[in-house]
């Protein structure tokens, strides 16, 4: 405990500072008049979060796109130049992916026609715009599945220890305070390879092991938002709605369920936007590593150590790094603002100022 | 003071003991052991070499002893891969080189940091600010290990300026503590603008400028200290992060520091040494947090331990 | 008082910026003072200086340039040389081998090289104590070794190993063994010092200060996980020969950051060289690619269903197109293979095997019961995590199912998990290696005898295990090659395993050194190499 301000130790960005006395008022404030707000006074963050609408947009409607196929290639086609020419589709995926109303709807609008070596080609002959496109699904998965496991863990454990106080607030934290000390990466490493041996068990129950790996990521992040909705709720819990609430007779957790948690919902959202970046970045150095995400799936930490991989003086296959690096840092770019926009327009210090 | 020091020391045994714990059940779980190699070990020689590591007595033997070992001797034991080293010297010739490269990379992104926090709050509203907050964001946008890769391209092969990789002078510094160090600045930048931003708006920084002091003196005496609260409190979550960090960057560049041998060690099954490793992470990572803790009472005296 | 903030300001900043300054002083103690005359990559730290318990070639490096057996071979031709032997001899029926030891043999310390260090390297490498990795090399060669090694009751008395004086050792053979000079080359036959050992203990003499050895070069420093400083060893026999004073052996693992550092100057030979720059580099006179003794091969789980049918193996062996692999994955010089036992032996012809044909592997498919692929499970390809182990998984992945219909899915292990997959025969189909220890088929014949522990297919033949053994005490080098092709051909024709093509080994070398050649092990002895032109 530091005083009187509970500092976030996880590098996130300060979400917690100070209550957010206006939150109530802000919630109310229609949606509409939020989206005036955050246009005029934050051009920045209104741009983020366009950006990040393109990008759900585009991960949303892969497979409608007249992208070649992003699973096989033809080894011909090696490590091509960016030279973008329509043409006949070339292999189909042989994928059930590919043979849904998807498929149908995007053969309706584009005919059999595809895009091809708009960004180059990778060591496998496979397009690296629809390798960014379908991996864009991957990582934003990744991304929003551990960031939501985060999330509930997290509010829970923070909601509790801080609504209950004393000595199990006390507890609680101190639990916090020694997990934060093992160092996740060692877990994840090994938490991997232990999960390997029951991938045969888990596939025929339909979990993949992506689906494994993101939880284990997302139960990596839930310590700060545990930390951060506490000192929130720790605030809200001295405000005279919650006493009045206690007054009227409410019991515990209808206080918790319907007066702290909506007002939490602020910080909340504000220190998403701030993880799901830290996720991603996250996910790209287990790939590094090697331990994430497994080809043939693709996914842009993969796009983005696989480009290093192959990263020679003498042979500079640029695109390879330069189109998932853009991608990824726009992408997160616009997030962060985004983020930083929301953040602004609920801290009622800062949002007099204006940026 | 003494008391909170007292309380800290509790924590850390606790947490140490939770840590090894947790390490010796995941590296005894996991499958794959030291010994599995390509040409196959006859049974009778692999029963030898299991004996003679202790790694055939029953697991809770093998706890207590390594606990005992550690509590007691502070001996981590041997390496099981690198059979002429135990795993204190291998830690003591390998920490100070990951120690130098994460403190040069922490002091990048303080001075870094800062600094474009600083002038960055100043100039709020100008180009310049969104000039470098767009950079500071930039930088934690990109994976450690492609902006290594970049930084080696421009600064080894496009421009001869720095050696490629290797651990030799501060020249083979350079480019791993800026791949380290600069996703860290980025993220200091910001809390450093923010909070001078907080800090400015208060009363006391009027009172100054109404006392006619110059502006420097204003920001870099009076502010400076309020804006690096949220600062110094990042620096726990900061070391630890270069500490993870270090693990890629140290086998992209080469240097022959305690991270790389991290993921070798897990990968190679090597449970002291990965142990071994584990603790002395935390250990850091603890003292790190108390270190942050009492420089937070430097630097706002109002903030009690 | 303005002073006092800002004596406080300053005291904060300072408290900031000395670390720094700290780590700056620092690291000029922390790294390695001076250069060497001559600086490679060796891949990977050297797992331990002690002979006897090495096993990977980054180690074999290292100890070939620290220790002398008794034999050594010729860098270019791979014969047999005399090492710390100065000359052999062996009785007719080729079982009793005679070592006469050279005059001048000494040690790093001074100290001569004696018969009896000899024995006692060899006890100690067959030592159940020790428990050598390829102690189990000598079982089936030397009387009494195996009984040794399992420290069985009278082991020691029964060991077919004796010093009768200074200079003689004796080695008495279980059977006529016709490549045991090769084998007595073998870098864990190296001698270690019986008093360093017994002075220092089994567990410090490895310490760079303390360790003694007997070869070209001796150790000066070593720092873990940098380099190993190599000095001349003004002691050895045939200093003469030596023109390097000191050397470096940097422990650098990924191929990629050893390309960097070679191209930028700092490093005078790379032993691996990443597949994506070979089609850039390969025209550079600095360039070399050699075949290797070794050959990378899928093995099939044979106990499990549908692979224990040899129809199903043949068509998968039939539908894998190896050149694609190579010029598409490798893209080195690699060959595609047409047997397991790789080219290059003299003496020895290998059997051959068909390659690929997508329509007989059809045809082989449906005689199995899966015509087009139908009611074909699907199985699990593993590798051993790494890049180019991944690219050709995933290629091969695609063939079958362009040209069989059946889906295999790539999966990575880690190493550890990888071997240990193949030891409990938990896999379907893995991709795996066999580079050669010696010069002779029957390094790479034995793998699969039914009884090896290196089999790790669940295949076994008792025909190939009755050609083995007659090839074993078979003196007859033509004769005892016509059996090892018999068996090879039984395992050709039973595909327990395909073979997918033959390695080659990459290296790059500054033009201005001289002494390197290229040879099928792949040992590239460090005593030869000297600058060309003098100097």
């Amino acid at each position: 405990m530091k005083g009187g301000r509970e500092m976030p130790a996880n590098g996130s960005q300060d979400p917690s500072v100070g209550p957010s006395a206006n939150l109530e008022e802000t919630g109310r404030r229609s949606s509409r008049a939020t989206i005036g707000l955050l246009a005029s006074t934050h051009p920045a963050a209104l741009a983020g979060g366009l950006g990040c609408c393109l990008v759900l947009v585009m991960a949303l409607t892969a497979p409608l796109l007249p992208l070649p196929n992003h699973l096989e290639g033809t080894m011909d086609e090696q490590y091509l130049a960016p030279s973008p020419v329509f043409r006949e589709v070339a292999a189909a995926p042989s994928d059930a992916a590919g043979a849904g109303v998807g498929t149908r709807l995007r053969r309706a609008l584009f005919g059999e026609l595809e895009l091809w070596n708009l960004m180059g080609t990778d060591g496998k002959g496979r397009d690296l715009c629809s390798r960014i496109v379908w991996g864009s699904r991957v990582s934003l998965t990744v991304a929003i599945v551990a960031a939501l496991v985060s999330l509930v863990i997290g509010v829970l454990y923070g909601a509790l220890a801080g609504f209950f106080g004393g000595l199990v607030d006390e507890a609680l934290m101190r639990l916090v305070d020694v997990l934060y000390a093992v160092p996740f990466i060692f877990v994840v490493i090994y938490m991997v390879s232990i999960l390997q041996e029951y991938d045969d068990s888990l596939r025929s129950r339909g979990i993949s092991r992506e689906v494994v790996l993101y939880v284990l990521i997302g139960a990596i992040y839930w310590l700060t938002m545990a930390r951060v909705v506490r000192g929130q709720v720790l605030s809200l819990k001295k405000r005279e709605f919650v006493c009045a609430a206690e007054a009227v007779g409410a019991g515990r957790l209808r206080i918790i369920v319907r007066h702290i948690l909506p007002n939490t919902v602020g910080i909340v959202i504000v220190y998403l936007t701030l993880t799901i970046p830290r996720i991603m970045l996250f996910e790209a150095f287990l790939s590094f590593l090697g331990i994430g995400v497994e080809p043939p799936d693709v996914s842009w930490g993969l796009l983005a150590s696989d480009a290093c991989a192959v990263m020679t003086p003498v042979n500079v296959c640029w695109w390879l790094a330069f189109f998932p690096g853009a991608v990824l840092a726009v992408t997160l770019l616009c997030i962060n603002l985004l983020g930083d926009g929301i953040r602004d327009l609920l801290d009622p210090r800062t949002s007099g100022r204006g940026e | 003071m003494i008391f909170y020091l007292f309380r800290r020391l509790l924590g850390f045994v606790v947490t140490l003991w939770v840590v090894i714990t947790v390490a010796f059940l995941l590296t005894r779980t996991v499958k794959g052991g030291p010994f599995d190699m390509q040409r196959e070990f006859p049974p009778e020689i692999k029963r030898n070499l299991f004996e003679k590591f202790h790694l055939d007595d029953p697991p809770l033997t093998q706890y207590v002893d390594y606990l005992s070992g550690v509590v007691l001797r502070f001996d981590l034991g041997p390496s099981l891969k690198m059979r002429d080293y135990t795993v204190n010297e291998i830690i003591a010739e390998t920490l100070p080189r990951s120690a130098v490269l994460g403190t040069l990379a922490l002091t990048i992104a303080l001075v870094l940091g800062v600094g474009a926090g600083v002038i960055s709050a100043v100039r709020r509203g100008g180009a310049l600010d969104a000039f470098i907050m767009i950079l500071a964001t930039l930088g934690i946008a990109l994976p450690n290990f492609m902006l290594a890769f970049l930084l080696i391209m421009l600064f080894t092969f496009q421009w001869s300026l720095l050696p490629a990789a290797g651990f030799g002078s501060w020249q083979h510094l350079i480019l791993p503590a800026l791949a380290l160090g600069a996703p860290f600045a980025a993220n200091i930048a910001r809390l450093c603008r923010s909070g001078m931003l907080d800090v400015l708006g208060e009363d006391y920084i009027r009172t100054a400028r109404a006392k006619g002091l110059r502006e420097s003196h204003v920001v870099l005496i009076h502010a400076l200290r309020g804006a690096l609260l949220p600062v110094v409190s990042f620096l726990g979550p900061a070391a630890a992060g270069i500490l993870t960090g270090s693990l890629v960057i140290e086998k992209i560049f080469a240097i022959p520091g305690m991270g790389d041998f991290f993921v070798t060690a897990a990968l190679n099954r090597d449970h002291t040494l990965t142990m071994g490793i584990v603790i002395v992470y935390c250990v850091i990572v603890y003292v790190i947090n108390v270190l942050v803790d009492l420089a937070y009472t430097l630097i706002d005296p109002r903030i009690e331990l | 008082m303005w002073l006092l903030d800002r004596f406080k300001n300053l005291l904060l900043v300072l408290f900031f910026l000395a670390p720094a300054g700290v780590a700056f002083f620092l690291v000029q103690s922390l790294a390695i003072e001076g250069e060497a005359d001559f600086t490679f990559v060796n891949q990977g730290e050297v797992a331990s200086l002690d002979p006897a318990i090495s096993t990977a070639f980054s180690e074999g490096r290292i100890i070939t340039a620290l220790f002398e057996g008794l034999v050594t071979l010729d860098p270019v031709t791979l014969e047999p040389r005399p090492g710390v032997a100065e000359r052999w001899e062996f009785t007719a029926d080729g079982r009793v081998y005679t070592f006469f030891l050279r005059e001048d043999a000494r040690w790093s310390d001074g100290t001569p090289l004696t018969a009896g260090d000899f024995l006692f390297s060899w006890r100690r490498f067959l030592a159940p104590e020790t428990a050598a990795p390829y102690a189990y090399f000598l079982w089936s060669v030397v009387e009494g070794a195996e009984a040794y090694s399992k420290g069985l009751r009278g082991g020691e008395t029964a060991l077919g190993l004796a010093a009768p004086d200074a200079r003689t050792f004796i080695v008495r053979l279980r059977a006529p063994c016709p490549f045991f000079l090769y084998l007595v080359a073998i870098y864990p036959l190296c001698p270690v010092d019986r008093r360093c050992i017994e002075e220092h203990g089994e567990k410090e003499w490895l310490k760079p200060e303390k360790i003694v050895s007997n070869g070209p070069f001796r150790v000066r420093e070593r720092r873990i996980k940098d380099r190993i400083r190599l000095e001349k060893n003004l002691h050895y026999w045939d200093s003469q020969q030596v023109a390097l004073d000191t050397i470096d052996a940097l422990a650098v693992e990924s191929p990629i950051t050893a390309l960097n550092l070679y191209l930028t100057g700092d490093v005078d030979w790379i032993n691996v060289v990443p597949p994506i720059a070979i089609a850039d580099l390969r025209e550079r006179p600095d360039f070399s690619e050699a075949l290797n003794l070794g050959t990378n091969f899928l093995r099939f789980n044979t106990t499990c269903a549908p692979l224990e049918k040899k129809a199903v193996r043949r068509a998968i062996h039939l539908a894998i197109d190896r050149r694609e692999l190579v010029d598409g994955v490798l893209k080195g010089d690699q060959t595609p293979a047409t047997s397991f036992v790789p080219p290059g032996i003299p003496g020895y012809k290998p059997a051959c095997v068909a390659g690929c044909e997508p329509s007989a592997a059809r045809v082989a498919l449906a005689r199995a019961g899966y015509s087009a692929g139908e009611g074909f499970p699907e199985l699990r390809l593993l590798y051993s995590m790494g890049e180019t182990n991944r690219d050709l998984a995933e290629v091969i992945a695609m063939q079958l199912r362009r040209h069989l219909g059946i889906r295999v899915h790539p999966a990575s292990q880690e190493r550890k998990v990888y071997f240990l997959s193949q030891s409990t025969l938990d896999y379907d189909i893995v991709l795996c290696s066999w580079v050669g220890d010696y010069l002779d088929p029957s390094n790479f014949l034995e793998v699969f005898a039914s009884g090896s522990g290196n089999n790790r297919t669940g295949w076994g033949s008792a025909g190939y295990d009755a050609l083995l053994q007659s090839a074993a005490s078979e003196m007859d080098t033509e004769r005892r090659a016509g059996l090892l092709a018999e068996a090879e051909t039984i395992l050709l024709e039973a595909l327990p395993i395909t073979p997918l093509y033959y390695r080659t080994t990459t290296n790059m070398i500054k033009t201005c050194w001289e002494g390197y050649a290229d040879n099928l092990l792949d040992v590239h002895p460090l005593k030869y190499l000297r600058r060309s032109g003098g100097s």
